[in-house]
This record gives C-alpha cells, structure tokens and sequence, in this order.
C-alpha cells in the first residue's frame, strides 16, 4: 500500500479512506485547539488577579478598580475606590518607546493628580544604564510629584535622570506626565 | 537504559546534530532563564512524543507531519499560556522564543524518528534524554556567558561566585558571546571526540 | 500612524537592529549549511524572503481580522504556521518548475523553511511592536533581506576560508560560529539612531 500515486504524487485511496483520513486529521486540529482552551480559561483567571493585585499596589488604600472603557473596550484607566466604595484615585498603564524597546508601566495618582505609585512592568533597556529605571531609587522619585514637576531636573523638573541613560529616564517621565494630564482632562 | 543517554552525550542536540539552536542561544544570557527554557522544551518534547507513540498506528502517512505538528504546538500553546499566567516575568524575558518551541527542530525530529516507531515508554525516554541534552548545553553555555561577562554567576538572583579583579566582557552577554562561547565549545566537543576515534583507531 | 519615518525606523528594525540571525539567533540550522557557497545563499535568501514577506501579510491579516474578534488569540502559534506551510510548498513549486538546480543545492533547507524560527519570529515580532499591515510587510521583506544579507556575507567568507587550513576540529560548524560572533559585534554597534 502507498506505492501507487496519481499524477499529483498523492496517494491514491478510496473516497471512504480519504474521508476518514480528513476526519482523523479535523479530530486532531479539534483537540488541539480545544486543550489550551481549558487552560487558558485557568490562566486568565491567574491573570486577571495579578493585574487586580497589581493595579491595587499603585493606590495605598484601595480596595477595588474599575475600568474606564474606551470605544474597543479596552481600558483607558482605571477608577479606584476604598473598601467604603469612595473614589481615591486613578490607575493606569501606559506603553512608551524608550532606547531600545517599549517600556511598560504602571502607575497610580490621588484625586490631587499626585503620583502614589508607579512600577516598570516591561523593558528592554541597556542593562546597568537604562535598565535601571526599574530600580526604587529611580521611581520612587516620582510618587508625590504633581504634573508640573513631572520633567527631568534638566528642564525644570525634579525628576533625577540616570547617568548615561536620558532617553530611558525622558522616556518614563514623559509617559507618566502625559498620561497623567490625559487623565486629569478626562476627569476634571 | 541506552535510549534514555543517548540523547544526553553522544548524539547530543546541540552539539552533534546542531538542532534547536536558535533558542538555545538567545535565553542563555542567565542561568534561570536557560532552565525556563529547558523546563518548556522537556514538557513539549516528552508528552509530544508520548502522544505521538501512542496514536502512531492510527495515523495515515501523509498527514503524519501534520499531525505532529499540530500534537507539538498545542502543546506550546499550552506553555504559553502557562508562562504567560503563572510566570510573567519570565514570559517577557523569553519573549518570541516561547512559541518558538513548537518548530523546534529536536521536537519534531525526535516525534518523526522515533516516537513514530516505538512504544511508549522508550519514546518517553528517548526524548527526556534529547530534552536532558538540550538543557544542560545550554545551562552550561549561560554559565559561561554569566561568568565571563558580568565576573558572577547568580542563580536566582543569588550571587554564587564572584571573581574579583576581573574586568567583564561586555560582549559575552551581548548576541556576539553567545554565538562565540558555542563556537568555541563545539570546537572543543569536536576536539575531544576526533581524539577518541584516533585513540580507538590506534588500538585497533 | 504609518509615516515615512516609522517605515525606514522598520527597514532599520528588521535588517540591522534586530537582525535575525547576528541579533536575535533565528533560523541558524539553515545558516550554518546553506552558507557555504554563494550560489544557494543567494537563491536561500530569495526564497526566506518571498515566504517571509507573504506570511507576515497574511499572519497580520488572520490575527487583527479573525483571532482577535473570536477571542482566540491563543491559536495564533497554530494558524501561522499553518499560514507559512502555505507559502512554503509555495515557493517550493515555484522554485522546482524555474530552477531545479537550486532545488537540488538547497535540498532539505527548501522544505525546512515552514520551520525556519524566523519566519514564525518574525510573525510574532510584528504583533509585538504592533505595527501596522504596511510596516508589518515592510519589517517582513527587511528581515528576509536581512537574513539574505547575512548569509550572503558569511558565504563569501567560508568560500575564501576553504582556501585556507581551519583546525580539523574547528571546521564547518564551530568556525562558522566564531565568525559570526565576530560579524555580530559589528551590528552590535548599530544602535536605534530615530527617537520618536
């Protein structure tokens, strides 16, 4: 069997053969696409309580966040409330470029639009230069500063740049700025 | 007992069939992240070539690789998603190489070589030894690279050795290094393994 | 937004920053055979960079229009390799009927491109930097060329070295290596000069 081929170099078969090989093969694109379903749907609960844990982190006092949906349902930023249902501040995350890559972040202010938390999520800096911005000594810089002081000390901010790492350091302050200023003219 | 070394020395992935290498390079800039890797490769490879040997005789030939391609990447979709659950950090830190077990090259010719043809239980540890192989080439490799190109090896973040008066090669933790640290030691394996045949061939 | 400046920022991106094989260590298997002589290079890189460019088409296309609206982006790995199989037999047709002497000096590599990590690399590069249908076609055709490039060079270079006496042990696989690390530090130095 298999020796004999017609002019296309396919085995020749009987209909009934051909179907059940079709069907053999649809099985098995069936299991396979159904078994990372189910586990998906385990994983995305795992994830939907990190960003929670996560979102909650960058708001001292929350207790809960909700979305603020934009027109694709994706979340523009997030509301977050104490465990008495009282709004206390905003949560966002923002994706910049920096030198080499996108840098993801996280960040937190109060209803005063003062930064109360901020966290790198991803980056693909210059290690020992601009991979430092993961560092606390870098971002907790920011927490309490307001918008008008968001800026490098270079130009008239409080924000200390690493050394040898400006577009990464410029990079992370402008994307908390003007995140922070979106949200301020949405809410105000 | 062969089947499960054989995988581990002498038809070593890496080295003697030089498959899979792309991965194997790019995550071993530190050792947790060649073992992630190690631990994706072992999980894919071992149940796919389970899976492969246990349906292997109700399988038409000519949707044989196809079947097995699809047995391999369901199952690194599954350790995508796991990575990017239950592990994020090291999800973004392996980045595209995640997915791209699913052509590593060692899975599917191990599947085609010998999980089609073999019970079970050898398939199993046909492939625990190629997955074994794999790994610790490249755990040595991130060794390697770590030692010469930062001066210390940390193992989850823990400074195990540390060699003082040692200026650091930068270029070991950069792309060059890795293809140079494997260069150098498949010359070496090389090295070692045309000594042996002249030594067998002298006692002949 | 597509501009002209995130078009070359592409170009730069696929050819030079994140070259695929001196960079990022994609599709090595094929470099280290393929690039022995400059004849099949030369065909391999045409080949890379036909498939490349049509399944970075198409995989954009199938992930923003059918996974993510049925919520199944999780198949993405199964649906584009099943995309690059595709153009794989492809340009395998086309190359049998046009040349089959480059079929023949490619041999197995030919078929083994559905496997290449590059080609399903690039696929999920182009969802990672989020580019647009055109920049994704752009990075697509700039990454096959810089494979093409790549592979072109250490050709020239392993032709003239079978001129001069390699260490027995360092020949073919490990020489090769040492070489490209040696060509990897070049691009090393190419850094993203276009900041926006």
């Amino acid at each position: 069997m298999g020796a004999e081929s017609d002019k296309h170099g396919l085995p020749l078969m009987t209909r009934r053969e051909a179907i059940k090989t079709v069907g053999k093969l649809a099985t098995i694109a069936l299991i396979g696409a159904v078994a990372p379903a189910i586990v998906q749907e385990y994983a995305q609960e795992e994830k939907d309580a990190r960003l929670r844990d996560l979102l909650l982190r960058m708001v001292p006092g929350s207790a809960t966040v909700k979305p603020v949906l934009g027109e694709n349902d994706e979340a523009l930023y997030y509301e977050a409330y104490d465990s008495s249902g009282m709004l206390v501040g905003y949560v966002f995350t923002t994706t910049v470029y920096g030198r080499n890559g996108p840098i993801s972040l996280v960040g937190g202010v109060d209803l005063n639009y003062r930064v109360t938390g901020i966290e790198i999520l991803s980056q693909s800096e210059t290690p020992a230069l601009g991979a430092r911005i993961v560092e606390p000594q870098f971002t907790e810089q920011f927490v309490g500063l307001s918008t008008q002081n968001l800026e490098l000390t270079t130009r008239g901010g409080r924000i200390h740049g690493i050394t040898g790492a400006t577009i990464s350091s410029t990079a992370v302050t402008r994307a908390m700025r003007e995140k922070i200023e979106e949200i301020r003219k949405t809410t105000s | 007992m062969r089947v499960l070394t054989r995988g581990i020395l002498q038809e070593n992935p890496i080295f003697y069939l030089v498959l899979g290498i792309c991965s194997a390079l790019a995550v071993t800039t530190k050792l947790e992240n060649a073992l992630a890797m190690g631990f994706a490769v072992t999980f894919v490879i071992v149940i796919s070539s389970a899976l492969v040997s246990l349906i292997r005789k109700h399988i038409p030939a000519i949707i044989r690789l196809a079947s097995y391609m699809i047995v391999i990447t369901s199952l690194t979709t599954i350790i995508v998603i796991y990575f990017e659950a239950f592990d994020p950090a090291m999800y973004r830190t392996l980045g595209i190489y995640l997915p791209l077990v699913a052509i590593n090259c060692i899975i599917l010719g191990r599947a085609e070589a010998y999980a089609s043809r073999n019970t079970i239980i050898p398939s199993v540890l046909d492939s625990l030894g190629y997955a074994i192989g794999y790994t610790w080439v490249i755990s040595l490799v991130s060794l390697i690279r770590q030692l010469l190109g930062t001066g210390s090896i940390t193992i989850f973040d823990i400074q195990i050795l540390t060699i003082s008066y040692f200026q650091p090669l930068d270029f070991m933790i950069r792309p060059p290094g890795a293809l140079f640290t494997l260069g150098v030691l498949s010359g070496l394996i090389a090295f070692l393994r045309q000594r042996r045949a002249q030594s067998s061939r002298r006692r002949r | 937004m597509t501009t002209l400046i995130s078009v070359l920022n592409v170009i730069l991106n696929g050819f030079f920053f994140y070259n695929f094989i001196l960079v990022q260590f994609l599709g090595l298997c094929s470099f280290l055979v393929i690039s022995k002589d400059i004849r099949s290079s030369a065909g391999f890189a045409m080949a890379i960079t036909f498939v490349n460019t049509l399944s970075a088409a198409t995989t954009w296309l199938a992930y923003y229009y059918i996974l993510v609206p049925l919520k199944i982006e999780y198949l993405y790995i199964l649906v584009f390799i099943l995309l690059i199989a595709t153009f794989t037999q492809l340009i395998e047709m086309i190359i049998k009927r046009y040349s089959p002497s480059l079929q023949r000096s490619l041999g197995i590599f030919l078929p083994l491109i559905v496997v290449h990590c590059g080609i399903l690399g690039s696929a999920v590069m182009i969802l990672g930097f989020t580019y647009s249908f055109v920049e994704g076609v752009v990075f697509g055709v700039s990454a096959g060329l810089g494979v093409g490039m790549v592979i072109l060079i250490m050709a020239g270079i392993r032709e003239r070295l079978a001129l001069v006496k390699v260490p027995k042990p360092l020949e073919n696989v490990p020489i090769t290596f040492i070489i490209a690390s040696l060509l990897s530090i070049v691009f090393l130095n190419y850094v993203r000069v276009i900041t926006f």
